[in-house]
C-alpha cells in the first residue's frame, strides 16, 4: 500500500532528523521544568511547619474562592495598587507594572467605595470590569485575570485536598496538572515540524522528483501528516512513562490506590487534539502562504492568546485546554460536557485542515503548470 | 514511441518563452540544443506535464496532454536543478520514489533498484548519503530514479552541465544505453552532447525553433563556409569585427583563425571540414541560415 509506504518513510525521515529529537528533547525539558509533585504527600509531612500549626506553615495555596473572599482580595489589591504601588500590573505576553493617571487612581478610589457598599456579587462583577477596561485591559481586576487570585489554604483545607485526591487517585490529579504542561508545548513545539514539513521537498529541490510520480495529494499529505502526529505522540506517550513509574512506587509506599493509565489517559485525550491540529495548521498555513516561519509565527501568537486563563475555560476557541491545578474536580465535572466537545472539535477541525492542504497542495502543482 | 508537438507556445506574463514550435520526435535518442533562455526547459516541462502550453498541442503516442497520469506513467524526469534529502541514503532516495511511482511490491522494488543502481555504478554506494554525493554521482542517481518506473520515454535536463570530462562520457554513454530500445529528449547548451550521441535534433533560439532534423544534415549547411586562416597578430580584432570568429590560436608570430564566411576571408585562407560546433555557433550569430 502506498500510503503506508510513504508513511513508514516519513516516520524513518524524522527519527533522523535533529529537529525531531531536539524537539522532544525541549518538550521533556520544558515539562520537567513545570511539573512537580509538591503536595503530594500528607500535608503534615512536607509543609515547612509542624502538623496543625497552620499559622506556621504552608500548605499551599487555593484558586477556588468563595465570592466574599474574591471581593476581599480585589479590596486589598485595590488599596495596595492605588496607596503603595500606585499603578498596577498588566498581565499577558510580557507582564509589565504601570503607573496610574488622575482618571484611573479616581476610578481606583470609586471602587473601593462602591465594593464597601455593594449589594450583590453580580454587581460587584460589572464593577471591577468596568475598572479593567479604565485601566486599559488585562489587568487582575477583569474577567479574565481575575480567577489567578488565590489564598492559602489552612491545614485542615489542605488535609481535605489531600483526602479527596487519594480518593480519585493520585494519577488521575497530577495526570491532568502533567497533561496541561504537555498541551502547552503541543501547542507550540510541533509547528516546528509541521510547518516544513511539505516545505521541504521545494527547499531540497526534490518537488519536480515527486510531482512527475502523479500521486495524489491526500495520500501523499495524509501520510506525511499522521507519520509526524503518531511520532510526536508517541513522544508524549513515553514522556508519560516517567511519572506513571514515579507514582507507582509513590503509591506502593503509601498505600495508594494506583491507576497505571492516570498520566498515559490525560496524554491522548487532552494531549492528542491539540498535537493534531497544531501539525495540521502549522502545515496548511505554509502551504497557504507558502511559507513555514510564517505558519510558525501565526502558531506562536495562537498558544499565547490561549495559554491563559490557567482552567476552566474550554470554549471551542481554546484549542489548548488548561488544568493548571490539583484541585479542583468540581470544576473537571462541570466542564466533562465541554472538554469532550472542545476536543472533539479539534479532532475533526485537524482532519478538514488536512484535507485543504491537500487540496492546496494540488492547487500549486497545478498553478506552477500555468 | 511518437511525440508530435504541434504549434507549441508558453508565455510567461507578456513574455514569450515558446513560440509556434512544431517538432516530430520518433523514438531514440533526440537532441534539444540552444543558448540558456532557448525556452528548452520549458519544452520538456510541458512535455513532462510539470506545465501547461499557452497555446498549441502535443501528442505522446495516443496520449494529449490531458491525460496527465497516464503521461507521467510512462515518463521518466531528469530536472535541471533537482536534489535529495540530504539524510536518506541513495538506495533510500530510490526506495522513496519507486514508493511514489506507485511500486508496491517490495520485493520487485529491490530487484529493480538494485539493477539500475548497478547500471549507474552506484550500488557500491547504496549505504551513501546523498549529502556527501558528488555532482557526478547525483546526477547518476537522478538518471536511475527517472528510470524506476520502466519509462518509455525520458526527457532529460542538461545532464552534464558541470561535470567533468569523464564523467561527461560515462553520462553519455547511459543515455546511448537507455536509447536504444525507448525515446529519450536530451536538452543541453553543450554542443558535444548531442554531437556524439543524438540522430537528430532541435535548435533552439529565445523560444523559436531554428532548425530541426539530421545531425548529419545540419553539418552539411557549414561545407564551403568555414575557414582556416593565418593572419598577422594585429589584425585579431578586425577579423573578430568582420567574422564569425570561431577560435584562434597563436602560431610562432602569426595567429590561427578558424572562421565562417560565405566567402574567401583573405589570401591563403583554407576551407576545413565542418563541425557541429561550428555551424551550431554559426547559426546563434546568424551568419549560417
Amino acid at each position: 500500500m502506498i500510503w503506508m509506504n510513504i508513511f513508514k518513510s516519513e516516520i524513518k525521515y524524522q527519527l533522523k532528523s535533529i529537529v525531531f529529537w531536539v524537539l522532544a528533547i525541549a518538550v521533556l525539558g520544558f515539562v520537567f521544568s513545570q511539573f512537580t509533585e509538591e503536595y503530594v504527600k500528607f500535608p503534615g509531612d512536607q509543609a515547612s511547619g509542624i502538623e496543625g500549626q497552620a499559622n506556621s506553615a504552608s500548605y499551599g495555596v487555593t484558586h477556588n474562592l468563595s465570592s466574599e473572599e474574591e471581593i476581599q482580595l480585589i479590596r486589598r489589591h485595590l488599596w495596595k495598587d492605588l496607596f503603595q504601588k500606585e499603578g498596577f500590573t498588566r498581565y499577558g505576553l510580557i507582564i509589565k507594572d504601570i503607573r496610574v493617571d488622575e482618571v484611573q487612581k479616581k476610578a481606583m478610589a470609586q471602587l473601593i467605595d462602591k465594593i464597601d457598599n455593594h449589594s450583590s456579587y453580580q454587581e460587584f462583577v460589572v464593577e471591577v470590569n468596568k475598572l479593567d477596561t479604565v485601566l486599559g485591559g488585562n489587568t487582575i481586576y477583569g474577567d479574565k485575570f481575575r480567577p489567578m487570585l488565590s489564598r492559602k489554604l489552612t491545614y485542615e483545607e489542605a488535609v481535605e485536598n489531600f483526602e479527596n485526591r487519594v480518593e480519585e487517585g493520585m494519577t488521575n490529579v497530577y495526570g491532568r496538572l502533567f497533561a496541561d504542561y504537555l498541551g502547552l508545548t503541543a501547542g507550540l513545539f510541533p509547528v516546528f515540524i509541521g510547518a516544513f514539513l511539505l516545505g521541504r521537498d521545494r527547499r531540497w529541490r526534490m518537488d519536480d522528483l515527486i510531482k512527475i510520480r502523479g500521486i495524489r495529494s491526500l495520500v501523499y499529505v495524509s501520510a506525511k501528516y499522521l507519520a509526524v502526529v503518531l511520532l510526536l505522540v508517541g513522544v508524549y506517550l513515553i514522556i508519560s512513562l516517567i511519572p506513571t513509574v514515579k507514582f507507582y512506587f509513590l503509591s506502593k509506599a503509601n498505600g495508594w490506590p494506583f491507576h497505571p493509565l492516570g498520566f498515559l489517559k490525560y496524554t491522548v485525550a487532552w494531549v492528542l487534539p491539540t498535537v493534531l491540529f497544531t501539525i495540521a495548521c502549522g502545515m496548511t498555513i505554509a502551504e497557504l502562504v507558502g511559507s513555514g516561519l510564517i505558519a510558525v509565527a501565526a502558531q506562536i501568537v495562537f498558544t499565547f492568546s490561549n495559554s491563559l486563563p490557567l482552567k476552566g475555560n474550554y470554549s471551542l476557541s481554546r484549542f489548548i485546554i488548561r488544568f493548571n491545578t490539583i484541585e479542583g474536580h468540581d470544576i473537571l465535572v462541570k466542564s466533562h460536557d465541554a472538554i469532550l466537545l472542545n476536543r472533539l472539535f479539534y479532532l475533526l477541525l485537524s482532519g478538514l485542515l488536512v484535507v485543504l492542504c491537500a487540496w492546496v497542495w494540488e492547487k500549486k502543482e497545478a498553478q506552477g503548470r500555468r | 514511441m511518437e511525440i508530435r508537438i504541434r504549434n507549441l507556445t508558453k508565455k510567461y506574463g507578456g513574455k514569450l518563452a515558446l513560440d509556434e514550435i512544431s517538432l516530430d520526435i520518433n523514438g531514440g535518442l533526440y537532441g534539444l540544443l540552444g543558448p540558456k533562455g532557448a525556452g528548452k526547459t520549458t519544452l520538456l516541462r510541458i512535455i513532462a506535464t510539470l506545465m501547461n502550453p499557452t497555446s498549441g498541442d502535443i501528442c505522446i503516442g495516443h496520449l494529449d496532454l490531458g491525460q496527465r497520469k497516464a503521461i507521467r506513467d510512462i515518463l521518466g524526469y531528469l530536472p535541471q536543478n533537482f536534489s535529495f534529502y540530504p539524510q536518506y541514503s541513495v538506495y533510500e532516495v530510490m526506495d522513496y520514489l519507486a514508493v511514489l511511482s506507485g511500486q508496491k511490491d517490495p520485493v520487485w522494488r529491490q530487484e529493480k533498484i538494485t539493477q539500475l543502481l548497478q547500471q549507474v555504478n552506484l550500488w557500491e554506494n547504496r549505504d551513501t548519503k546523498t549529502r556527501v554525493l558528488s555532482k557526478g554521482m547525483k546526477r547518476r542517481l537522478g538518471f536511475a530514479q527517472a528510470l524506476i518506473n520502466d519509462p518509455l520515454i525520458l526527457l532529460v535536463d542538461e545532464p552534464t552541465a558541470g561535470l567533468d570530462l569523464e564523467e561527461q562520457v560515462r553520462f553519455r554513454n547511459l543515455l546511448s544505453d537507455f536509447a536504444l530500445e525507448r525515446t529519450v529528449i536530451l536538452s543541453t547548451h553543450i554542443v558535444a552532447d548531442v554531437e556524439f550521441i543524438c540522430e537528430n535534433l532541435a535548435i533552439l533560439k529565445e523560444g523559436g525553433l531554428i532548425y530541426e532534423g539530421r545531425i548529419r544534415d545540419l553539418v552539411r549547411k557549414g561545407e564551403g563556409k568555414v575557414w582556416s586562416l593565418l593572419a598577422e597578430r594585429e589584425d585579431t580584432l578586425d577579423i573578430r569585427s568582420d567574422y564569425q570568429v570561431i577560435s584562434y590560436v597563436p602560431e610562432g608570430d602569426m595567429m590561427n583563425f578558424r572562421l565562417i564566411s560565405n566567402h574567401q576571408p583573405g589570401p591563403g585562407a583554407e576551407l576545413v571540414k565542418p563541425t557541429i560546433e561550428d555551424v551550431y555557433l554559426g547559426i546563434m550569430g546568424g551568419v549560417m541560415g
